[in-house]
């Protein structure tokens, strides 16, 4: 076996983790009768088992929160199980971060050697691949710049393409595969695919179920720290899908059981149409709006909202926030129930499949909650800006864009 | 390769020495100091010019305020070289100390991400150093020539002193990186640990100052031992050591506790860093 995951269990004591102690707090402990590991705690990871037989590509599945990176973070040794053990057997590469290691002041020479050696390879093999990885990266000419000078395409590059020249028994990979602009993602894919199908060990873990879907044969779902199914990549994709990734343009709660949190809290949140109207299917030429209703349970709460719009490969279309409000934005609300909407103009969004993320901020845009893919909605096209073009439009937007020939010359 | 197995448990991990996983990462340890020494003075208009600038201005001051106004016995040594080979271990100590206290803070990024021997992170600052200390002594070198002090065997103890400074130095910040991730308090006591350290050692005096009733109790500190040696070993014969044997021998007993004890202690708090930082 080459990862076994035998009954671990991961508990963290929020006091603790939401402040540090300091030396006075523990000092002043020891007069009192209770320690503050009695404080309250939660289960990030709960009695999870499973085991990876050496060559397989096993995907790691589920919603924020699930327990997913704790898991990836046990079997890399940054953190420690609180019960159960892990076993591994084979040299191991963690890609928990793009950029683990890097350094601004440092040119992209420096920190690949640097970058190289804090993933594990030795400067002998650094020094082997060098060329490989600069080229990979494509920024032979600025190999020499201080990253910081770089844009953040250059840097995720490089940073990725040191890490995509590891060659490890077992490599974990969290979430680094929605890095660059497509082109380059497609680039890493085929990379990551292709060490997978030489038989190294692969356990990825990524929203992008499509991805996964390519690269792994087998995965594991995981929510809110239990084990909840193991399988064939197929029906593990499509059953947490149905599962938790909404199938409906419409969410609603009873009072107090919504997403929130003591001062503000959710009741519902909907997709409806110009007259108000829900709304399943919006049509490309016609202004859909996402509404929120939601009580304020404390006087004086102030909060902001945001969304983001996901495709179904998880590729974020767009994102707003709620200080373009221009009456209640930063205003301390009284108690009560409140609507916020935000309309999306027709001729935004091409046609496909979509899902909206909200999230809730403090005054400081300091995250308070967030709803992962509360609704899903389809976008269909009205054929209003086909023409005499029956193809399908690429990309994620279908502007309505003005196009104007002139001539300039007479024969 | 043997395939290698690695279980890892609540309380221990199986399968790997402590001794044998430090070794295995000792490439990591020199690019993480190598790294620190280049971040450190670049962008800086003066670049290494400042690590030797430090100890200099403090040994002028020094000189003109206890040479000039009150005068300390240090026989037929200048009074500005006594101070400076006093400082060629201080000014090490003195800023290593508080780099590497706040390491674990500062990579906290790396310890969240990767696998590594955390002690090697506080180690890299002060393997990062020792460059430093070795162009201070460099300048030391040719000043103490420059006052006509020529070249004699027993100046290999300064090296050996030197060596000790640096496990000194280590030792007290895997106390100070440790506690410093669990305790921010640490952070505000460095300081005024290093303001009273440039005083409870024999820095500015000789240690012929301290009352032999007290003697015990300063030469624990660490530093006691490794300034007495390395002026024995600069300025002998003029400099005797006769009379400073114990205390370099508390002084050295005292620094293998610091030593052992921190990389215990640090080695029991490390698997608690990640959800402490």
């Amino acid at each position: 076996m080459t990862i076994e995951v035998s009954h671990v269990t991961k508990q963290y004591s929020l006091g603790r983790r939401a402040s540090y102690q300091t030396l006075r707090d523990t000092l002043a402990s020891f007069w009192k009768r209770e320690r503050s590991d009695s404080a309250e705690s939660f289960l990030a990871l709960d009695d999870v088992s499973f085991q990876v037989k050496p060559g397989e590509a096993v995907a790691l599945v589920g919603n924020n929160g699930s327990g997913k990176s704790t898991m990836l973070k046990i079997i890399s040794r940054i953190t420690y199980p609180s019960k159960g053990f892990v076993r591994i057997t084979g040299r191991v590469a963690s890609l928990l971060e793009v950029g683990t290691g890097f350094h601004p002041e440092l040119t992209g020479r420096e920190n690949t050697f640097l970058s190289g050696s804090v993933l594990g390879m030795s400067y002998q093999e650094i020094k082997a691949k060098f060329d490989e990885i600069v080229a990979f990266a494509e920024i032979e000419a600025f190999i020499d710049t201080p990253v910081k000078y770089y844009s953040s395409g250059m840097y995720v590059r490089l940073a990725f393409s040191v890490a995509a020249h590891l060659e490890p028994e077992i490599l974990i990979v969290d979430e680094v595969l929605a890095v660059g602009d497509l082109r380059f993602q497609k680039k890493c894919l085929d990379k990551m695919k292709s060490a997978a199908s030489s038989g190294k060990t692969v356990l990825f873990v990524s929203h992008n179920i499509a991805a996964l879907r390519s690269l792994c044969v087998r995965g594991i779902l995981l929510n809110r720290g239990k084990m909840e199914m193991d399988g064939p990549i197929e029906s593990v994709a499509s059953h947490y899908l149905q599962q938790y990734c909404a199938t409906s343009s419409a969410q609603t709660w009873e009072p107090g059981e919504g997403p929130g949190n003591a001062a503000c809290r959710f009741l519902k949140v909907r997709l409806h149409d110009r007259e108000g109207h829900d709304l399943k299917i919006g049509n490309l030429s016609e202004e859909v709006s996402i509404e929120l209703t939601y009580e304020v349970l404390q006087e004086g709460t102030q909060v902001a909202f945001a969304f983001q719009l996901y495709t179904d490969e998880s590729v974020c279309a767009f994102s707003s926030l709620s200080n373009r409000e221009p009456y209640f934005h930063g205003k301390a609300l009284a108690k009560g129930t409140y609507v916020t909407r935000c309309s999306v103009p027709g001729h935004t969004l091409n046609n496909g499949h979509f899902f909206a993320t909200v999230q809730a901020f403090g005054i400081h845009w300091e995250e308070l909650f967030s709803i992962e893919r509360v609704i899903a909605f389809e976008m269909h096209d009205d054929g209003i800006l086909k023409g005499d073009f029956h193809g399908s439009y690429s990309g994620l937007f279908r502007p309505n864009l003005v196009w104007q020939t002139e001539q300039l010359q007479c024969p | 390769m043997e395939p290698h197995t690695v279980e890892i448990r609540s309380d221990k991990v199986i399968g790997t020495g402590y001794w044998t996983e430090l070794w295995k990462y000792r490439e990591l340890l020199g690019f993480l100091a190598w790294r620190d020494l280049t971040v450190k003075y670049k962008q800086t208009a003066l670049g290494v010019l400042w690590i030797l600038l430090q100890p200099l201005l403090t040994m002028a001051i020094f000189s003109f305020i206890f040479g000039k106004i009150g005068t300390f016995a240090t026989g037929d040594i200048p009074y500005p070289l006594f101070a400076l080979a006093g400082l060629v271990p201080w000014s090490y100590f003195s800023m290593i100390i508080s780099y590497s206290s706040n390491s674990l803070i500062t990579d906290s990024n790396l310890i969240k991400k990767v696998y590594c021997p955390r002690i090697i992170i506080p180690l890299a600052s002060v393997t990062a150093g020792i460059v430093d200390v070795g162009i201070v002594l460099g300048a030391f070198l040719c000043i103490r020539l420059l006052y006509g002090y020529g070249w004699h065997w027993e100046m290999l103890f300064g090296l050996l002193s030197l060596v000790w400074l640096v496990l000194a130095t280590a030792g007290i910040s895997f106390w100070l990186s440790a506690l410093n991730v669990r305790y921010r308090d640490v952070r505000h006591t460095i300081p005024f640990l290093i303001q009273i350290g440039l005083f409870v050692s024999p820095i500015v005096y000789p240690l012929s100052l301290i009352q032999s009733s007290y003697q015990f109790l300063y030469a624990c500190n660490p530093l006691v031992g490794v300034i007495e040696t390395f002026r024995w070993a600069m300025f002998t014969p003029e400099y005797s050591i006769e009379q400073s044997l114990v205390p370099i021998a508390i002084s050295f007993v005292s620094t293998a506790l610091i030593f052992i004890g921190g990389v215990r202690f640090f080695h029991k708090m490390e698997r608690g860093f990640v959800d402490s930082l």
